[in-house]
């Protein structure tokens, strides 16, 4: 038993390789799970953060996303929203956080705001994790509001109470003053009742008021009496000289009527002449004409002087008449004159009456002097009084407004729920992905079929050969090494291509797998698969055993598996450990199948050509080296 | 058409394993390369087919020095082990080979005991060995290397390969390892034997018993080797 267990030792010990390999599993094993456990914090999430609020409060709510687990792109532009979606749905991003326009506004409103949050959910720690950091920075941000509120609410109920003592203080001072203006008030009532004055200032006023315009309508009088006087005397020597002119002019006339009957007689003589003289001369044609003629104008003559002596005759009558009017006149004249000179004796007598009344109403204005004086005290007591109220009134209205701010603040802040006030953000979440989770697990899945596969398929092809010796027969024949190599890869192809046909037939029949390119998903699987095909070839080519090949594998297969972020998200590993799974084919290939399966994105796998060429590079190198040996 | 080694040497480190070794083999030849273990014999082989480099000498193919990627289309490799794909039949490993050099196996399976579509797994020791030394004529080489193709055959195979390789100096010059020397006795046409890095003895097998005065070439190749 001795030796039996001394062999199976020595199998192990005197094999470098193995004892290199069945060292180096484990100790990669508890080394990756360890830092991957390890961690306690995942970090390094990519979310884009679209602020279309752009306000303080957006602001201070992405800024806790800078302390957080997040590596967080910021933008505020308009396509932000749209570019951070198709991301998510691309698979470029994890998610993107969308602070909604009037997010301040309305927290402020006391209205509760929801952040959405739109997440890829095809690694479901993953977006578990993002989904609850998230709600957890909106909580604190929610907790920072709420402190915020209660801090207005605080400082509000603090300056309620200062405004509060303020108007106490005011309203004491006012029951002081008031107190005092009620006491001075009273004494100028009983000051003011004592003057009983009632009406009379005004009936004083009325009476001066009357009493110059008696004064004035006196002096009217006396003037217009001087006046009338003046012209009455005007009257009466205009009167006595028409008197006189008018008995000139009588004797005028009387002496022209006199002179008028004369010169009639002297007609009527020259009339009868000359009739005397026609009826005695008879007359010839031309005499006859000449008397006639001479005789028809001594009658016009006479007509007209006739007519003028009865005209002045007329108007002497009317002259006397004139004139005995004007002796009438003249005594009316005389009467009113005398009248008149009555009436400004009367008038001097009412004169002396007003004087005295004048002398009467200046002792009233002298009393109603001494009450202006005493309306002036009041008055300035009134006014006095006026400015503390004044005083008070500002002091009060400078409160007002503050208490009717305060009232607003406190209505407004009452008026929100209390929900609303302990948690204003809230998250919404909308998921990318509605599929089975297995739609997310079979792009890794087919690359850990292929991975373990073919690099046991392939590390054995070359193992086999080397072991067999046909390989170095091959070697030594014409072909050359790389048509060895390729025959081997294109078959071995050929065997992937067929195992992802397999599985992706299973799962859309029976899983309901859908994939948006099928073209890009079979190159994709090809490339992964050449790259593993080539490393296997590598590792069959290194190992000395197919143990030592198979612990290879073991040492490729299970830190590749742990890293391809297929058990273990990327966010939860630490950075180094996160960098050496990106650079694995596993990840790199699965993350691309990933694409395809989930996101419908596709590309060129140049990181898998570029191991490609690696592998193979190390393989021409190694193999031909192993078949000289 | 002929090869000749000149002056070869070779060291693996301190170890200096080829010295100054120089041979020929002429054409249709069977020619017994001996030594005693680790004297070289295979490296000598490799360096041939170019599989090793060596420090010194020259080598040469009808008087012109070897190249390598040509002489290769001309040798035909049979290593200690049996290298054939035990999942193809008999046929397939003939034709499989063949198809390496770019021509179709000229051998009947069938003339050499061997069954056309047996798989090649589940042939005989003497069979498995017939069909590697088989595999290795499918392309007409002008040069055989056989390296211990009768280890671990029972005597009726030994027999079987041994005047297999008797036939085939017909169409090659053939380089015979072993430590059998009774097979070499029996079919080689001349001898080469290897000893500190040096040959030894170059000539025909009758020859050296002649020159060490022994019975047979055990007792000579022992005494030309050892010095007793």
């Amino acid at each position: 038993m001795r030796e039996l267990l001394k062999k199976d030792s020595l199998y192990f010990i005197r094999s470098k390789t193995s004892i290199v390999m069945i060292l180096i599993v484990p100790v990669m094993t508890m080394l990756i799970l360890g830092n991957m456990f390890g961690e306690s914090q995942a970090t390094g999430v990519e979310v884009l953060l679209c602020d279309a609020d752009s306000s303080q409060l957006s602001s201070a709510y992405t800024r806790l996303f800078n302390s957080s687990v997040f590596e967080t792109a910021f933008r505020q532009d308009a396509a932000c929203v749209d570019d951070g979606i198709a991301s998510v749905e691309r698979g470029e991003l994890a998610a993107v956080v969308i602070i909604p326009e009037g997010f301040e506004s309305e927290i402020l409103a006391g209205e509760r705001s929801s952040v959405r949050l739109y997440l890829d959910n095809s690694v479901p720690e993953t977006a578990q994790l993002i989904e609850s950091s998230v709600q957890a920075l909106a909580r604190e941000m929610s907790s920072e509001v709420a402190l915020s509120t209660l801090s207005v609410l605080q400082s509000s109920m603090n300056e309620l109470g200062e405004s509060l003592y303020l108007a106490e203080f005011n309203l004491e001072e006012t029951k002081d003053k008031l107190s005092g203006m009620e006491g001075k008030i009273a004494s100028m009532a009983d000051e003011m009742g004592s003057l009983e004055l009632g009406s009379f200032a005004e009936q004083l006023d009325e009476m001066e008021a009357f009493l110059a315009n008696q004064t004035d309508s006196l002096e009217q009088v006396n003037s217009t009496v001087d006046l009338t006087l003046g012209e009455i005397g005007s009257a009466n020597s205009t009167l006595g000289e028409s008197k006189l002119l008018l008995d000139d002019a009588d004797a005028l006339l009387e002496s022209d009527i006199e002179q008028g009957e004369e010169v009639l007689g002297l007609i009527g003589s020259v009339d009868a002449g000359l009739s005397d003289v026609y009826s005695s001369l008879g007359c010839t044609q031309a005499t006859c004409t000449l008397l006639y003629s001479a005789m028809s104008n001594v009658t016009d003559v006479k007509e007209g002087l006739e007519l003028r002596v009865e005209a002045e005759k007329e108007m002497r009558t009317r002259i006397g008449n004139i004139s005995q009017g004007l002796d009438e006149m003249g005594e009316e004249l005389f009467n009113a004159s005398r009248q008149l000179e009555a009436a400004k004796l009367e008038a001097a007598d009412l004169n002396l009456q007003l004087e005295g009344m004048k002398e009467t109403l200046v002792r009233l204005n002298s009393t109603i002097l001494e009450f202006s004086s005493s309306k002036e005290a009041s008055l300035s007591i009134l006014r006095e009084s006026n400015e503390s109220l004044y005083q008070i009134g500002s002091e009060l209205g400078e409160s007002i407004p503050k208490i009717r701010e305060i009232r607003t603040t406190l209505f407004s802040l009452a008026s929100r729920s209390p929900e609303d006030v302990v948690s204003p953000v809230r998250v919404s979440s909308e998921k990318v992905f509605f599929s089975s989770r297995f739609t997310y697990l079979f792009p890794v899945l087919v690359s850990i079929v292929l991975m373990f596969s073919l690099l046991l398929l392939s590390s054995n092809s070359i193992f086999y050969e080397m072991d067999e010796g046909t390989l170095l027969r091959s070697y030594l024949s014409a072909t050359s090494l790389w048509k060895i190599i390729l025959s081997k890869a294109v078959v071995l192809s050929a065997v992937a291509l067929l195992q992802t046909a397999a599985m992706y037939f299973v799962s859309f029949y029976l899983f309901s797998i859908q994939l948006s390119n099928l073209f890009h998903f079979f190159l994709l699987a090809l490339c992964l698969s050449l790259s593993f095909i080539i490393l296997g070839m590598l590792i069959g080519a290194l190992s000395k055993d197919q143990s030592t090949a198979l612990l290879i594998i073991v040492a490729i297969t299970i830190p590749s598996i742990f890293l391809s972020g297929s058990l273990f998200p990327f966010e939860f590993m630490p950075q180094s450990l996160r960098l050496l799974s990106q650079l694995l084919p596993l990840t790199i290939g699965a993350n691309m199948m990933k694409g395809i399966a989930v996101y419908g994105v596709y590309g060129l796998p140049f990181e898998l050509l570029a191991y490609i060429m690696v592998f193979s590079a190390a393989l021409f190198f190694v193999l031909p080296r192993k078949l000289r040996s | 058409m002929s090869l000749e080694v000149q002056h070869l040497s070779k060291s693996f480190g301190n170890k200096q394993v080829l010295r100054d070794v120089s041979f020929k083999l002429g054409d249709n030849q069977v020619v017994g390369l001996i030594g005693p273990s680790g004297c070289g014999k295979t490296t000598i082989v490799k360096i041939i087919l170019g599989l090793r480099g060596a420090d010194g000498g020259e080598m040469t193919v009808d008087g012109k020095r070897i190249d390598f990627e040509k002489v290769r289309k001309k040798v035909g490799y049979v290593a200690q082990q049996d290298s054939f794909y035990s999942f193809l039949t008999v046929k397939e490993n003939l034709d499989y080979f063949a198809s390496l050099y770019d021509t179709t196996s000229p051998v009947k399976p069938e003339l050499f005991g061997l069954e056309a579509v047996a798989l090649a797994g589940s042939l005989s020791g003497g069979q498995k060995k017939r069909l590697s030394i088989l595999c290795a004529l499918s392309h007409r080489p002008k040069f055989l290397f056989l390296d211990e193709p009768t280890v671990g055959l029972d005597p009726v195979s030994k027999k079987q390969i041994l005047q297999l390789i008797g036939k085939l100096k017909k169409v090659s010059s053939v380089i015979f390892i072993t430590h059998h020397l009774k097979e070499v006795e029996e079919i080689c046409d001349k001898i080469v034997v290897l000893g500190r890095g040096d040959v030894l003895f170059e000539g025909g097998p009758k020859v050296l018993m002649k020159k060490t005065k022994a019975s047979n070439l055990e007792v000579a190749f022992v005494e030309l080797v050892t010095g007793i």
